[in-house]
């Protein structure tokens, strides 16, 4: 499949009203601290801009940020660069790295995660356009990570149809679960 | 389906542009197979508006210590000591400030896949967008190009965005709707062979009148305000104006400049900036210092001349002809506002933010952006807004807004609840909670202090207080630059500030300098007096003491520049006593660490600017130009297109001969046999053009291929001739050199 452009937000549970100077003094530290192969580079501040990406974090190989897109206040990881593999494994890679730095964030600050409700984009209008020819071309990857994801429960993913838009996908799973189980269920 | 973006956009994109595009990709790849010179490829870029961003020499300072950003490319640099992994800075050309909806949707789009997600509108009425990898820059650019929107010369030494007043067409005090003319001259100067010789860069502006600070013509390399004439339109003509370190005043070029002397007396000025402007000293390269040099008249006496000589263009009077079939039209039929029940806030935000067209009916709606900036989901969004109530009437403004024009009244509250919804409806547009600022330390390499980190604190601390303040400084302008270079325009404000920084206790502490009473009506007329520099965490204070001293003290109606011209330095720096003290770093470490920032304070993050652009010559750069077409024959000829192997070879060959008749006469013509004709006489017969072993070898590959004429383009005459292409443009980097000119 077409990209590895691929943007992952989950959603906050827990700790709406932490201030975006806290995220942005968390991005540093993690600029600072990391030692992995990845280059991180720089923190931004957006608090000022509704609606957007609150404080980012900008790295090489992906950006994270605290996102408020639609006013729903999350986690957004953004795959900028190839992770190796075929789509499947780049999009269950994204998934992944997602998860852990919720994980992380999680055990740094006083947040919580929804792990039931996800927000996948395809970053990238020329190979994945936002129709429903791209979603017939990623399903089988995208049902066999959610299978895997959340343990076979139900799913259910919808598609913003808006044409404008980048290839989005609202999922959602029954049942509670944590970013940490998410994270074991796709070791 | 296609595949990229080339072949996705080929019909959309206008075929010389394209080449272009296509170019600046292959130079790229060049650059990534060692083929050219780092500061050849930084200008070549800069004019195509790819510009460094901060921490790009691979080292970013965390509050400790400085690290090193180890990026996969490791050694490979886009420019001296610029890494190319490093993101950068695509600024985007929107000359006067004019988008239409469909541009919006694919500024949106780009932003969203190159960039950040945040477009930022600047104070020349660009776009920019950060954090982009140069590889991706040349479909950003074809995605660009397919909506009609150009990077080409955005950054370096080069003309920049044309701006120009944005209520131009609609507004009271206008004497003439100067769009236009300043769409004309933005065309006809882009890409302009006369204008590739810069030492630095050119900014033009357009204004419809004198009173209005619109298009800050005294400000600007060349500033043209709309004048009539014996019943006759034309312009009132400044040059030589600048703000940077040294700010100059524009000096009157021409009371009366008429349309049909637009395009050529621009071209003749460029022609002399390009040839007597200063290339090796880059802080005294902008045509201010020549114009100072020179002073006015000799400037005028050599400008005059030189329109003289000049080879007469169809294209100086062409657009002419074309200056009625430019009409703004509204979308809906223009009607009052009769009775449309208004939201709580509305009235606070129409005062500001709606400005009454001298069309009857019409208003002109300002989306007001906190820091310049939005995101790709609102700008798409409201590029739908804007399709219901008018029609691509739609401008960005150099106080880092966006407005609506041809709204009909009547919409005015329907279209104020959908900003709303946006969250787009901020009150104040024009006041002093609209502060403006460049993006300083944020991510321009040159920022000394935060210039974004202090406007965001003004604007929450001044909106909180926009009710109490006293009528007489709501309308102030604050305008913040990062560093002394004035990006942010801080001469031209009331209350101006520009980053320094002062080493305090053994710690680098950041300040900004104080510029008060600077005069942004009457395009920007006269410019602040620097008062002392301030520890940046007392800048709000500074401001409480100085408008407070002003609402109390001021004499009956005297301005703002008058209160401060009266009171003088002296008192001023009385009145800020205190202020200038940093407390020691154990007692308030809070000073050591600059606004929107939670580091400890350096300047060790600074790095070599690329506002100067690099100074290449016309001729080292032309000849680099060569070279990639001689890249591009190669590829051609791997691919199997023998014919257009052995033209673009051709075309090079051409083009490098071209490069060097240039610095004998300047004005040569495109024809390939003149230039073929000329290179024979001023080169070739006199021995320059020639190898000390081989001779005239050289230079006969050119004359055969000149006038071969081929029956069937062959893989061996299309090999032949891209061989001998680039052995002829050797030649001519040797030549060149001989020239003793390099």
């Amino acid at each position: 499949m077409p990209t590895h452009k691929i943007s992952v937000k989950f959603y906050l549970d827990q700790g709406h009203n932490i201030a975006p100077e806290t995220w942005f003094k968390t991005f540093n530290n993690w600029i600072s601290a990391h030692n992995g192969s990845d280059v991180l580079l720089d923190a931004a501040d957006y608090s000022h801009v509704p609606n957007g990406p609150v404080t980012l974090l900008i790295g090489h190989e992906y950006d994270i940020s605290i996102d408020d897109t639609d006013a729903k206040r999350g986690l957004l990881y953004n795959r900028k660069q190839p992770n190796g593999g075929n789509f499947a494994q780049q999009l269950s890679s994204a998934v992944r790295a997602a998860c852990a730095i919720c994980q992380r964030l999680e055990a740094e600050e006083a947040v919580v995660f929804r792990g039931n409700e996800l927000r996948l984009i395809l970053n990238d209008r020329l190979n994945a356009p936002n129709t429903e020819n791209t979603h017939n071309a990623i399903n089988d990857d995208l049902q066999a990570l959610l299978h895997q994801l959340y343990n076979g429960s139900e799913v259910i993913a919808e598609r913003r149809k808006d044409t404008g838009q980048r290839f989005t996908l609202d999922i959602r799973a029954e049942g509670d679960w944590s970013v940490a189980k998410l994270l074991e269920n796709l070791s | 389906m296609a595949t990229n973006w080339k072949e996705e956009l080929r019909d959309l994109i206008p075929e010389d542009i394209g080449a272009e595009i296509d170019t600046f990709e292959a130079q790229i790849e060049q650059k990534k197979q060692g083929q050219i010179d780092d500061r050849v490829f930084a200008e070549t870029r800069l004019r195509r508006g790819v510009y460094g961003q901060r921490y790009d020499n691979g080292q970013r300072f965390d509050g400790q210590v400085t690290k090193p950003l180890h990026y996969p490319s490791g050694d490979l640099l886009k420019g001296p000591d610029t890494v190319w992994d490093a993101p950068g800075m695509q600024r985007i050309k929107i000359p006067y400030g004019g988008l239409t909806t469909d541009q919006m949707d694919v500024l949106a789009d780009v932003a969203e896949e190159y960039s950040d997600g945040i477009l930022h509108i600047t104070t020349r009425q660009d776009i920019q967008i950060h954090y982009v990898h140069i590889e991706d820059t040349p479909d950003l650019m074809r995605r660009l190009a397919a909506v009609g929107i150009t990077t080409r010369e955005a950054c370096g030494n080069s003309i920049r965005n044309v701006t120009a007043c944005p209520l131009s067409g609609v507004c009271h005090t206008e004497t003439f709707d100067v769009t236009p003319y300043s769409h004309a001259l933005a065309n006809f100067l882009l890409g302009h062979p006369d204008c590739q010789d810069f030492g630095r860069k050119f900014k033009i502006a357009f204004s419809g009148c004198a009173q209005e600070a619109c298009g800050l013509t005294s400000m600007h390399d060349m500033g043209m305000i709309a004048r009539i004439k014996d019943g006759k339109r034309g312009f009132e003509t400044y040059v030589g104006g600048g703000l940077g370190a040294v700010p100059h005043q524009a000096k009157l070029y021409s009371e009366f400049l008429p349309p049909e002397e637009l395009l050529p007396t621009a071209q003749a000025i460029c022609r002399v900036f390009a040839r007597l402007g200063e290339k090796t000293n880059r802080a005294r390269a902008r045509i201010k210092f020549l114009v100072a040099k020179l002073g006015i008249e000799e400037f005028i006496r050599l400008v005059e001349e030189e329109r003289k000589i000049m080879p007469e263009d169809p294209a100086w009077t062409a657009y002419l002809d074309d200056l009625d079939n430019y009409v703004e039209e509204p979308l809906k039929i223009a009607a009052p506002l009769n009775g449309v029940a208004r939201p709580k806030e509305f009235d606070a935000w129409a005062e500001n933010n709606i400005y009454k067209q001298r069309q009857e009916g019409y208003v002109v709606a300002t989306i007001c952006l906190p820091l310049g900036d939005i995101t790709s989901d609102q700008m798409r969004n409201l590029a739908n807004i804007s399709r219901k109530y008018v029609k691509d009437t739609i401008r960005a403004t150099v106080e880092q807004n966006i407005i609506l024009r041809w709204v009909s009244e009547s919409d005015v509250v329907a279209l104020y609840n959908d900003l709303c919804e946006l969250e787009l409806a901020e009150p104040g547009a024009g006041t002093i909670v609209d502060v403006t600022a460049c993006p300083g330390t944020d991510t321009c390499k040159l920022g000394i202090s935060s210039s974004r980190g202090l406007a965001a604190e003004l604007r929450t601390q001044l909106a909180q207080q926009n009710l109490q303040l006293d009528d007489a400084i709501k309308n102030f302008r604050i305008k913040i630059s990062g560093c002394f270079n004035s990006c942010g325009q801080h001469h031209v404000a009331d209350l101006g500030f520009y980053g320094n920084s002062r080493k305090i206790n053994g710690y680098t502490v950041p300040h900004f300098q104080v510029v008060l009473g600077g005069q942004w009506t009457e395009n920007a007329a006269s410019y602040g007096l620097a008062m002392g520099a301030i520890p940046s965490k007392n800048i709000p204070a500074v401001i409480e003491r100085i408008t407070g001293n002003y609402v109390e003290n001021r004499e009956k109606d005297e301005s703002f520049q008058a209160y401060i011209q009266r009171i003088g330095k002296k008192d001023v720096k009385d009145l800020l006593q205190g202020l200038t003290q940093v407390p020691m770093h154990e007692i308030d470490p809070s000073y050591y660490t600059d606004w929107g920032d939670t580091r400890e304070f350096t300047i060790g993050d600074m790095g070599k600017g690329e506002c100067a652009g690099e100074v290449v010559s016309l001729v080292q750069f032309e000849l680099s130009g060569c070279e990639t077409e001689s890249f591009e024959s190669q590829i051609y000829l791997e691919e199997g297109d023998y014919e257009a192997a052995y033209k673009t070879a051709f075309s090079a060959m051409l083009h490098a001969a071209k490069a060097l008749v240039k610095t004998q006469f300047l004005d040569v013509p495109e024809d390939a046999d003149v230039i073929v004709e000329e290179f024979r006489t001023r080169f070739c017969d006199t021995e320059l053009f020639y190898n000390q072993f081989a001779g005239a070898k050289f230079a006969n590959y050119l004359f055969r291929v000149h006038k071969e004429e081929v029956g069937e383009y062959t893989r061996d005459i299309a090999h032949q001739a891209v061989e001998e292409a680039q052995l002829f443009i050797e030649e001519a980097y040797a030549c060149y050199g001989q020239m003793n000119v390099v």
